[in-house]
């Protein structure tokens, strides 16, 4: 779907009343929750590369050689630029609400 | 694998690293509530109760003594901080997924609404309702903007975030539509009450209407009506029933002075809505629904078991959501007598009745009409959600 379809809209994460902290210092929730969302994340990767692989071997489009020896070019690079910067968000954010 | 579609019209569209998050999500929630809660349990047999019996002499009387005491503990720590982290990543995963186009959503949700080809239920909102502050101080569930949060319009978001996000957080074990608290409670009373013929069912506390709808599935020749508070919530519930091919009508009124006539009801049900209440609104409440329910008629509540059916421990681990899941209230509910609330409310003590059960969508009708002939048995499972879980009601005949 293209982007210009879509009526993209930023819905509100932060929670009225709070999250509350168990560690000594709330830091140590802070980390735990993006702990928790980067193993998220990479779980899912791993669904994703599962697919690809299993797609690539059913299809025969390319061999095991191909896809260690491939490369980002062109637009391509950005958009992996962007994919990025909204995974360190995803996990970086994790632990917002938390109280202290 | 848990599904994530949620089978009816107003799924949305998910991507496949959305729905691995989703996925992801709910085993992490799986996780944390068998073995990171067993890791607790662990700390709290071998560690934390025999230094309370050394210096007390004696075991805690309370889950409220058994939160005291294992507060510090670095295992109730961990076990805390993960949950709340679990409890936050199903929303986010969901609202990352709305975000994509909400008013497309609120579009195809009011279509589905305005289509009468299936059903033909309605939808009354009360623009002018005042509501409870009660209601709207916290962010009840931890759940960005709380279930009331309209942002203008056909908005139906509050009620997609629900949706998707219970789906997420029951891992499969709340039924194939969310609705096997309503689907069991309205079989308890088909089997329970052979001689009652509902006409009329009302819901209290609906939100979205995934245990209103059973009660029509369960009586088809019965007139079905949720009421909440909520108008996103009830937006989608209609949308939602509507998809489902299921007349139900919903009303936007408080639970503590409904606009129904007296005797206008068989059947007054809520589900896990008592314990988001202040004791005076649950008064308030139960009082209504014995002015509304006809003589003969049913009062059924499915919710958590009283304190004083609960072992310390897992009384303990039950009002665990009162302090930290942002719902002030479930502890004082749970350390009510529910059968003193029934009474309070007017119905007669020998019409009081306590049940635990089965999941009706996960055993055969035998069993389940077997479990539900026998007296209230509690055990650890009870109310405590996992692949396991018994659920437990109240209620009174009128």
């Amino acid at each position: 779907m293209a982007d210009e379809t879509l009526s993209r809209e930023a819905l509100s994460r932060e929670v009225k009343g709070g999250r509350k902290a168990f560690f000594e210092d709330p830091a140590a929730d802070r980390l735990l929750a993006m702990l928790t969302a980067l193993l998220g994340e990479h779980w899912v990767l791993r669904e994703r590369v599962a697919a690809l692989e299993a797609l690539l071997i059913e299809s025969g489009v390319v061999d095991g050689e191909a896809l260690e020896n491939w490369e980002p070019t062109g637009d391509a690079v950005a958009a992996a630029a962007e994919e990025r910067a909204a995974l360190l968000r995803r996990v970086l954010d994790a632990g917002r609400n938390v109280d202290g | 694998m848990i599904d994530t579609r949620l089978g009816h019209g107003l799924d949305i569209s998910k991507s496949r690293d959305e729905r691995a998050r989703e996925r992801f999500v709910s085993s992490l929630r799986a996780h944390v509530l068998t073995d990171v809660a067993e890791s607790m349990k662990q700390a709290w047999e071998n560690d934390v109760l025999p230094a309370f019996r050394a210096e007390h002499d004696r075991d805690p009387a309370n889950a409220g003594e058994v939160h005291a005491a294992l507060k510090p503990h670095a295992q109730f720590r961990f076990y805390s901080s993960l949950r709340c982290t679990a409890q936050e990543a199903v929303w986010n995963a969901v609202i990352d997924e709305l975000e994509d186009d909400v008013a497309a959503f609120n579009r195809r949700c009011a279509e589905m609404a305005a289509d009468r080809s299936r059903a033909e239920g309605t939808l009354e909102l009360d623009p002018a309702l005042e509501l409870p502050r009660s209601a709207t101080a916290v962010d009840v569930h931890l759940m960005p903007g709380n279930y009331h949060t309209s942002r203008g319009g056909d908005d139906a978001v509050a009620g997609a975030i629900y949706d998707n996000g219970l789906n997420v957080f029951a891992f499969g074990v709340m039924g194939e539509h969310l609705d096997d608290i309503g689907l069991s409670m309205a079989n308890f009373v088909r089997l329970r009450c052979p001689d009652l013929q509902p006409e009329k069912v009302l819901d209290v506390g609906c939100t979205i209407g995934h245990n209103t709808v059973p009660w029509k599935r369960t009586f088809p020749d019965a007139e079905v009506h949720g009421v909440d508070i909520a108008a996103p919530c009830l937006r989608y519930a209609h949308a939602r029933a509507q998809a489902l091919g299921e007349t139900v009508h919903f009303h936007q009124q408080v639970a503590e002075a409904l606009d129904f006539p007296d005797a206008s009801f068989d059947v007054v049900f809520s589900s896990m809505f008592l314990h988001e209440l202040p004791l005076k609104s649950i008064r308030a409440f139960l009082a209504e629904a014995h002015r509304v329910l006809r003589p003969g008629g049913v009062l059924i509540n499915m919710e958590l078991p009283p304190n004083s059916a609960t072992a310390p421990y897992d009384g303990f681990y039950l009002d665990w959501d009162s302090y930290y899941n942002n719902e002030p209230y479930y502890k004082g509910f749970r350390d009510q007598d529910y059968e003193e609330l029934c009474t309070g409310a007017g119905f007669a003590q020998q019409a009081f009745f306590e049940a635990v059960m089965p999941r009706y969508g996960y055993v055969d009708e035998d069993t389940f009409a077997a479990a539900i002939s026998a007296d209230a048995a509690f055990d650890e499972d009870t109310g405590r959600l996992s692949d396991v879980i018994t659920w437990y009601a109240f209620g009174a005949r009128r």
